[in-house]
């Protein structure tokens, strides 16, 4: 009973509350009150739509593949930027403006590199799951120069006075200072990744769901594209859960 | 008694990102002797962390020469254990070696038995403090440097620890280098305090308090505590009003 309690305690939360109440506004509307508008489209069509969608594009198995893609691209960037973890940090030291260069990953550069990928990479699932890497790792830098800026200087001077090698605090102390940093933003960088996805299977029309937003484009069909939103919608929510969960439960620290 | 820490004429200067240097301290002597409670009292900013980190090692003299002539600790003025280990990984970081039942001893010298799990997330500064402090006797120095750890503890925690060091420095015959602005801290923990002013830090005045048997019960109604108290505060506050005089001028 008590975990049904805290079950449906999470549940009704105040945004879950405001999701339910918009559908319920949305039914109530379409399915009863106003005319047929083709920009509303009644939720029996939407419906209609997800089963078609499915039906021809594989639609809901497609998007978790590509949520387990993220997923694993985000590991892997991780594992290797932990094994990389000293020297970036060195280097961080050494070069403190040149890190803080890479913020620009959160502006343009993703679209260049977008393109880099699609010319002379050919525009396919390699080159897309390689941009994807780059574009990941690439965050996950930023974000470790941003934390490395904040570093708890204590830590350092303690480690200094406690006689443990630069190579050890740099591996041990200055990563550890620096992971709740890359937990509190790696939300972001999860739909960060999702949106870049998303415009590179739009651009080059990948079998994923670049060819499906593409037809729903070009047909102009609003139930479908009501259809695979609110189902995107739900797989990535369901990453971005499980991402934020899985770091805020290793990474159970704050940054001081 | 032998001396086991000596600075000569030591100097410091920093290089502002404006392009020019200030002088942090300027050509400061001090000699500590082995066993001492040695205290550094002086205002904020006027040098006494950047002296306990050039007799720490951390910072390099510009001028003059250091000398420690035993294995030390140091242990910095914000919470520096670290949150993501428990006490029992803490000492076990900084020293790989120990014997599990060597740490348990310690934790357990410092008041920490049954807490060997708990990381100390949220935990009061006390907490913090007393795994820094084991952290640092696990090293088995001979000098522990504390560049005023106390500041943002409760005074009744306060108290507790104070009394808990001195236990430790008789029972390990340590000597112990402390740097605070506060009177009472200094008076209280010490057998000799150097009062220094700043910019750059330079001696003002030197109390010899090691004949005073200062206990909880008497330290604030012994009159010859008193006294050293008064003598502590004439001192800085001659200090502050002829810097206040240098000012207006």
């Amino acid at each position: 009973m008590n975990c049904l309690n805290i079950f449906f305690g999470k549940i009704c939360g105040v945004k879950t509350k405001l999701i339910f109440s918009v559908i319920f506004v949305y039914v109530m509307l379409v399915d009863f009150i106003l005319p047929p508008l083709k920009l509303l489209p009644r939720t029996g069509l939407i419906l209609d739509s997800f089963s078609y969608l499915n039906k021809n594009f594989k639609f809901a198995q497609m998007s978790i593949i590509v949520l387990v893609a993220i997923l694993i691209i985000m590991f892997v960037a991780f594992f290797i930027l932990y094994y990389l973890r000293g020297a970036l940090i060195r280097f961080n030291e050494s070069f403190p403006e040149f890190l803080t260069g890479l913020k620009v990953f959160e502006f343009f550069t993703p679209f260049l590199l977008i393109i880099f990928a699609g010319i002379y990479l050919g525009g396919n699932t390699f080159s897309e799951l390689l941009f994807l890497f780059i574009f990941s790792f690439g965050l996950y830098v930023a974000e470790l120069n941003k934390s490395f800026r904040n570093r708890n200087e204590a830590y350092i001077l303690a480690s200094k006075g406690l006689g443990i090698d630069e190579r050890k605090m740099r591996k041990s102390v200055l990563w550890k200072n620096i992971l709740p940093g890359i937990r509190d933003d790696i939300g972001k960088i999860y739909l960060k990744i999702w949106f870049y996805f998303l415009i590179y299977e739009f651009i080059f029309k990948l079998d994923y769901i670049g060819s499906l937003m593409r037809s729903i484009v070009k047909y102009a069909d609003i139930a479908g594209f009501y259809a695979a939103a609110i189902f995107l919608w739900i797989v990535i929510s369901l990453g971005y859960f499980s991402v934020t969960r899985f770091a805020r439960h290793y990474i159970f620290w704050d940054e001081e | 008694m032998s001396k086991i820490i000596e600075l000569k004429n030591v100097s410091k200067y920093f290089q502002r990102k404006e392009g020019f240097r200030i002088k942090v301290i300027s050509n400061f002597s001090l000699a500590i002797e082995e066993g001492e409670a040695f205290t550094i009292l002086g205002q904020k900013g006027a040098g006494k962390s950047v002296l306990l980190k050039i007799l720490s090692n951390i910072y390099p003299p510009s001028e003059g020469s250091v000398f420690v002539n035993s294995k030390f600790a140091y242990l910095p003025s914000a919470p520096s254990s670290f949150p993501w280990l428990t006490p029992f990984e803490n000492i076990k970081f900084v020293a790989p070696d120990l014997a599990d039942k060597e740490i348990s001893n310690l934790l357990e010298l410092l008041g920490l038995e049954g807490y060997e799990k708990h990381y100390p997330i949220s935990n009061s500064y006390g907490f913090r403090l007393r795994i820094t402090i084991a952290r640092a006797l696990a090293l088995n120095p001979k000098i522990i440097i504390f560049d005023e750890p106390f500041n943002l503890l409760e005074n009744d925690v306060k108290l507790e620890i104070f009394n808990l060091l001195k236990a430790i420095k008789r029972k390990k015959l340590l000597t112990y280098v402390f740097a605070t602005s506060n009177v009472n801290e200094a008076l209280y923990l010490s057998d000799r305090i150097v009062i220094i002013k700043g910019e750059p830090a330079e001696i003002i005045d030197e109390i010899d308090c090691s004949e005073l048997e200062i206990n909880e019960a008497n330290f604030n109604n012994d009159s010859k505590i008193n006294e050293f108290r008064f003598k502590i505060q004439k001192s800085l506050v001659e200090n502050i009003n002829e810097k206040f005089f240098n000012i207006s001028l």
